[in-house]
């Protein structure tokens, strides 16, 4: 009789403990490995819906966690989208090994610009004044230039550059793989025209690296976040990034330029991503 | 139940045991040791010594047969085998790779035998008496795959040579602030820091045009190499400060890889010809250098992992 009573309280704690503990293990593991959020911004300058992605760094999710963490954002290539990193690269997996907040932005074929033909294709601005304060708003980023990166690949990497030297007192630091950084001046694609508009626009002007690099004025050179840029030898974009490199050497602005063999494919940018994200973390102040 | 007594025994045992536990830890983590070799070569008729760094897991008891890649690293004009250890945190840095690394003396002869004194044979003396005494000391991975070379300065230029002269001994070739165009340099051609440079320039590879010179030409050994050989190449690896005056003679380089199609790496940051800076970049080759040398490859060498290299 009593044996019996005992077994059957003995049950009727060990369940709820077990699940209990059950429950703990899947909340730790969950915090401890790195989430991914998808947002839905709605753009009033663009005028429609951006969805944006952002992979939280371990830990970020934990109840006790206040921590505050630098945020690098990643730009797409053209013809891409936001969820591309997290489909063709082992981003989440590289994410786990820093102690940064990536946030995957939606450009479309913007080439991260404000339109010179379409008044409402405010890709900069859309980015500056509507991603950045959201993120900030949403997560516990460092809310100051040096906890905030950018970086992309191709038409991301023409991007983030171009951000970078216009907006140095948003960002500390700016990367770019196989950036097409020659965009402002081709004339050879459709939504280049459409985002530039004629060859001789002010708009091609105003964001063209080349020449925004070589008008900067002195006093403003240190302002400057720093700048990284990759390119493959077998790139079709490689003599633009060799280009780039030389200029800003001569004008001796800090900088780090790296060729490797490659071409301009998601195998290159699967292999450097994870450099990126080491250098970012590394330029930006640490986590608080 | 257990008796008193025996509860503190058994106590004790637990102690003792979890002590010696921690204090084997600490001594395997500890154990990365230095030797220096004080090598008598015969080519040069002198002693030329050089520092081995070995990995802490590298046990000198007699029934260990785990062999591991190594890294040469060549030392820059003015210097000596001592500078990588003296002047870099290298001993730190190395800890978290299992590797093997050599630092030897080159004195100032550019790594090359020499135009002007028949016994200073430095190309030779590397070759053919250096490596095989390393690899005869020492549990090496004594094959292409696990044998790496680079340097500073003087040294990138050396350890660039190596790779293209020997291809079929080093599977990587690593240079920091190289300074690559030796041979090209004379009174007629000074180039960067030519004052500094010429003594030891002169009197390695002699006047304008000697055999010495063509031989040692690395910009032309690279663009000479036959093409149907060019998969044999060690991979490259080249980088520079944008304040050094090597800059260059090292994006000239660069130039003649890719035209060449030879796989190759090379960075340009900021940074200028100093310790600051080799201190850091002697990080990325250790890292590139493990990377192309896995050591698991090398625990037990069976037919399928030997044919990777």
């Amino acid at each position: 009789m009593m044996r019996a009573r005992w077994r059957r309280r003995a049950r009727l704690i060990c369940f709820p403990l077990a699940a209990l503990v059950l429950l703990l293990a899947v909340y730790t593991y969950r915090s401890w490995s790195v989430g991914v959020e998808a947002v839905q911004l709605e753009s009033r300058l663009v005028g429609k819906r951006l969805e944006y992605n952002v992979v939280l760094p371990r830990g970020y999710s934990f109840i006790a966690s206040r921590s505050r963490y630098p945020v690098l954002y990643l730009l797409h290539g053209w013809n891409g989208h936001s969820q591309d990193w997290l489909a063709q690269t082992k981003l989440r997996e590289y994410a786990a090994q820093q102690n940064l907040i990536v946030v995957l932005v939606e450009g479309e074929n913007g080439w991260y610009t404000n339109s010179a033909t379409v008044p409402t294709d405010q890709y900069e601005d859309y980015v500056l004044r509507e991603l950045i304060p959201d993120v900030d708003a949403r997560f516990r980023t460092i809310r100051d230039r040096n906890g905030r990166g950018i970086a992309g690949f191709s038409m991301g990497g023409y991007g983030a550059l171009k951000l970078g030297l216009k907006h140095t007192e948003v960002f500390a630091f700016a990367g770019s793989t196989s950036g097409a950084l020659n965009a402002a001046r081709r004339t050879d694609n459709e939504t280049i025209m459409h985002i530039f508009g004629p060859e001789d626009s002010q708009t091609r002007n105003d964001n063209d690296v080349f020449q925004v690099v070589r008008t900067l004025p002195d006093d403003r050179l240190q302002a400057l976040p720093f700048f990284y840029m990759d390119c493959g030898t077998e790139d079709p974009w490689l003599n633009t990034n060799r280009a780039m490199s030389r200029i800003l050497d001569e004008r001796k602005i800090a900088h780090e330029y790296r060729e490797f063999p490659g071409g301009h494919d998601w195998k290159y940018w699967d292999t450097h991503l994870p450099e990126i994200l080491r250098l970012a973390s590394q330029k930006l102040s640490a986590s608080q | 139940m257990r008796s008193l007594p025996q509860m503190k025994f058994m106590r004790r045992v637990v102690l003792l045991v979890a002590l010696a536990l921690t204090l084997s830890a600490y001594a395997e983590n500890s154990s990365l040791r230095v030797e220096t070799i004080q090598f008598k070569s015969k080519l040069l008729g002198k002693t030329l010594p050089y520092s081995v760094v070995l990995p802490a897991s590298y046990s000198k008891r007699s029934d260990d047969r785990k062999r591991y890649p190594v890294l040469y690293l060549l030392h820059g004009l003015d210097g000596h085998y001592t500078n990588w250890l003296a002047k870099t945190k290298l001993k730190e840095y190395v800890a978290q790779y299992q590797m093997i690394i050599v630092t030897p003396e080159g004195n100032n002869a550019w790594y090359t035998d020499s135009a002007t004194d028949p016994h200073d044979q430095y190309e030779t003396y590397f070759i053919s008496e250096l490596i095989p005494d390393v690899d005869s000391r020492f549990r090496t991975v004594n094959a292409r795959g696990g044998r790496a070379i680079a340097g500073l300065s003087m040294g990138g230029y050396g350890a660039l040579k190596f790779g293209v002269k020997y291809p079929d001994k080093f599977i990587f070739a690593g240079s920091i602030s190289g300074a690559l165009d030796p041979a090209v340099r004379s009174d007629v051609n000074p180039r960067n820091a030519w004052a500094y440079l010429r003594p030891s320039i002169m009197q390695t590879f002699g006047p304008p045009g000697s055999p010495t010179r063509a031989a040692n030409d690395l910009r032309q050994l690279v663009q000479d190499f036959p093409v149907d050989r060019l998969s044999s190449l060690p991979f490259f690896y080249l980088d520079c400060g944008t304040e050094d005056g090597f800059l260059t003679g090292n994006r000239e380089l660069a130039d003649i890889l890719l035209q060449r199609k030879v796989p190759h790496e090379f960075r340009e940051l900021p940074g200028a010809h100093n310790w600051v800076y080799w201190d850091a970049q002697v990080q990325e080759v250790l890292k590139i250098a493990a990377r192309l040398m896995p050591s698991n490859y090398f625990v037990a060498p069976s037919e399928k992992s030997r044919s990777t290299f």
